[in-house]
């Protein structure tokens, strides 16, 4: 029972990361139906981002909850403007073309941008290591070992995707994106400015990337070009078990993702990895527009 | 039905006709750009060109950067050396040695088409790399059907140098590595309870965990927890340290490569766990302490076939280190000793082609930075595992413990 529970808490753990990644690719697919396959790399940019900060202004000293949580913010906002950059660049002009091309040219929006960090002289080939924002400091509960850096992430994150909800449902700007996704051009001829509401999402998915980044950065602290990779298409895939466009399916997705490879690795650690995958195609066989999407109904 | 059947036929003809004169095609290529009648050559009819061209392939891209780039450095270093001398001394004449460098990416199938470029379209006299064994191994069967001589630095998997006669390696091999850490651990630590934490989607990691794990049993130990995980992407290892903690193992061996090695570490201290820690040839990174944190890695053992601090290896971690600014690691000592193989041979070949250059590499006898080299009937090079262990954040020379 006592692994159980220790099991579960880093399931949730890095269930967090997943769902943080796996909003963003939510919000872009629901607002422009676009899969946004660069969205990974917006994690490492924020990693990054909050490495550069760190290392150049503090060195070596730990800088404490406050301030780490201050830098977080803005590396997050440095990688939202690039992530409004990137929409404006790549995909704003494709917009208009099919779904496929705006895909593939975020397809190549992955492979540039890893290529072109990599090539950076003050990033390189080699990986980093994250420095520590904060003491991370060991205690028990009932024979559970309980880290303070785990949980303070699993409750930023959900604060964090409490207060989204709240922009999207509260505010203006959260009511246009939900016209807008459910029906572009008629939300255009109401007034709605649609470039405006886009590159708000894409900032907010951006940003929402390199909090996640930053999350990941101080439980995994190695950083590479490549470490969006991967964890984007896990997200990916957490967004769409959850639903995709709906915010709340790609928390609960992700929670789900992290809890399974978590749990299946710990019973049979040589086939884990395939396994996690086979629960996700088994709750999309039994659900397939995913555990809270609605089904799509396709117009003509 | 009837027409899709009929299609599949077709296609599958056409693919083999079309890869089938591949293979054979290329026997003539290494004879490189000879030069027509060069006038000094000695008594024998020997050949020698004006310039020979070598292959290097190497993970220069994707997750194994960092070995790209310690064998390109180490490359850069023996070019640089050649240049000092005027080419490569061949029976009294300079020939000029260009290297010619293909990616692979870390990828088997991608390591496919470089070695196919490298022979087919650079016509190179001999391959140096790739620095995995998985890539060696797919590569090597090209190498072997064009008879070019194939030598990899790291390859350390048994299977590498099976492939034929003409692929050799300049590392001790996993199976070595797997005995000398588990004698290292039974007779020298006197631990009898250890663990193990693997990459079942590797094969250089499953093929140490597997003879590291034989040895250990056979010595009288027991292998408490046998955990693994899939592929370099698995950054979180929380579940299998758990088993492996509640098992309380007193050593955990980690075979893995550099890029999972200090998150499983950091992991592992993370989780209380305070069992030695147990590596192979992959932990011989200069920058390791530091990415590891020093604190985690302090009293780490690992074994490797090269120590730095050996004194046959002195003058080349010198000209190393003034050149770019860090230690040699393994993969850039071996990469420097697999060119200085071939070099050799060549000097010593009694033809300057393929099978020439590939019967004096099997003969090769000479002194290396990791100390005298000979290859054994598998070409394997016959030399001790060096045990080394981190402390205040350098790797120092343990012992060695010699091949049976």
């Amino acid at each position: 029972m006592a692994t159980f529970v220790q099991l579960l808490v880093y399931g949730l753990q890095l269930g967090s990361i997943y769902a943080l990644l796996a909003i963003g690719y939510t919000m872009v697919f629901g607002i422009i139906r676009m899969i946004n396959m660069a969205h990974g790399d917006f994690l490492m940019m924020g990693s990054y981002a909050v490495f550069f900060i760190v290392s150049l202004l503090f060195a070596d000293l730990m800088i404490g909850p406050a301030v780490a949580l201050l830098v977080i913010l803005i590396g997050s906002a440095i990688t939202g403007l690039i992530g409004v950059g990137v929409e404006r660049i790549a995909y704003k002009p494709l917009r208009s073309r099919p779904k496929i091309s705006s895909m593939i040219a975020a397809i190549g929006v992955s492979i540039f941008t890893q290529n072109f960090f990599r090539s950076l002289p003050f990033i390189g080939p080699n990986p980093r290591t994250f420095p520590k924002l904060m003491e991370d400091t060991l205690f028990f509960i009932g024979g559970i070992q309980l880290s303070m850096m785990r949980l303070v992430i699993i409750a930023l994150s959900i604060v964090i995707m409490a207060l989204l909800y709240l922009v999207v449902m509260k505010t203006k700007i959260g009511m246009q994106m939900r016209t807008v996704s459910c029906d572009k051009d008629a939300s255009s001829l109401m007034g709605v400015n649609i470039n405006r509401v886009i590159s708000v999402t894409f900032f907010i998915g951006a940003a929402l990337a390199a909090i996640s980044g930053a999350f990941y950065a101080s439980s995994y602290p190695i950083l590479l070009v490549t470490m969006g990779a991967t964890l984007g298409n896990k997200a990916f895939i957490a967004a769409v078990v959850g639903g995709i466009g709906d915010i709340r399916g790609a928390v609960l997705g992700g929670f789900i993702m992290g809890v399974v490879e978590i749990m299946i690795s710990a019973v049979y650690s040589e086939l884990a990895y395939g396994f996690s995958f086979v629960v996700l195609v088994i709750i999309l066989l039994l659900k397939p527009e995913g555990l809270l999407g609605k089904p799509m109904i396709e117009k003509v | 039905m009837k027409r899709i059947l009929c299609l599949m036929l077709t296609l599958c003809f056409v693919l083999a006709v079309g890869c089938a004169p591949a293979q054979p095609s290329s026997p003539a290529a290494p004879a490189a750009p000879a030069a027509p009648g060069a006038p000094e050559a000695p008594a024998s009819s020997k050949v020698i060109p004006d310039e020979i061209k070598l292959g290097l392939m190497s993970t220069i891209s994707g997750g194994q950067a960092i070995d790209g780039k310690n064998m390109t450095d180490a490359i850069t270093l023996v070019s640089e050396e050649l240049e000092a001398l005027g080419g490569l001394d061949v029976d009294g004449k300079k020939v000029k040695i260009s290297w010619v460098i293909e990616d692979t990416e870390a990828k088997p199938e991608i390591a496919v088409n470089a070695v196919q470029k490298l022979i087919e379209q650079d016509k190179v006299l001999a391959i140096v790399g790739p620095n995995n064994s998985g890539e060696t191994i797919a590569s090597g069967e090209i190498s072997q059907a064009a008879k070019v001589p194939q030598i990899t630095n790291t390859g350390t998997n048994i299977k590498v140098t099976q492939v034929g006669d003409y692929i050799f390696r300049a590392c001790i091999i996993d199976p070595f590595q797997g005995i000398v850490v588990a004698k290292f651990a039974y007779d020298n630590l006197k631990i009898t309870k250890a663990a193990i934490l693997y990459d079942n989607a590797d094969t250089y990691s499953s093929g140490l965990s597997e003879s590291f794990k034989n040895a250990y049993e056979a010595l009288g130990g027991t292998i408490v927890a046998n955990e693994a995980y899939s592929g370099q992407d698995v950054k979180d290892f929380s579940a299998q340290l758990t088993i492996i903690k509640n098992a309380n193992p007193e050593a955990i061996f980690y075979p893995s490569h550099i890029e999972n090695i200090p998150l499983q570490l950091q992991q592992t201290r993370g989780m209380g766990i305070t069992a030695t820690l147990l590596g192979c040839d992959s932990w011989d990174y200069a920058a390791l302490p530091d990415l590891v944190g020093r604190d985690v890695l302090e009293g780490a053992y690992y074994v490797t076939g090269f120590s730095p601090d050996a004194d046959s290896a002195k003058d080349f971690v010198k000209k190393f280190n003034d050149r770019f600014g860090y230690r040699p690691s393994f993969c850039s000592a071996m990469a420097y000793e697999a060119a200085h193989i071939v070099l050799n041979a060549i000097q010593r070949a009694e033809t300057i082609d393929g099978p020439g250059v590939r019967d004096a590499m099997a003969a090769t006898d000479m002194d290396l930075p990791s100390g005298h080299v000979k290859f054994d009937e598998f070409r394997n090079p016959v030399k001790s595992g060096t045990v080394l262990q981190v402390r205040d954040g350098v790797a120092q020379y343990v012992t060695s413990i010699e091949p049976d």
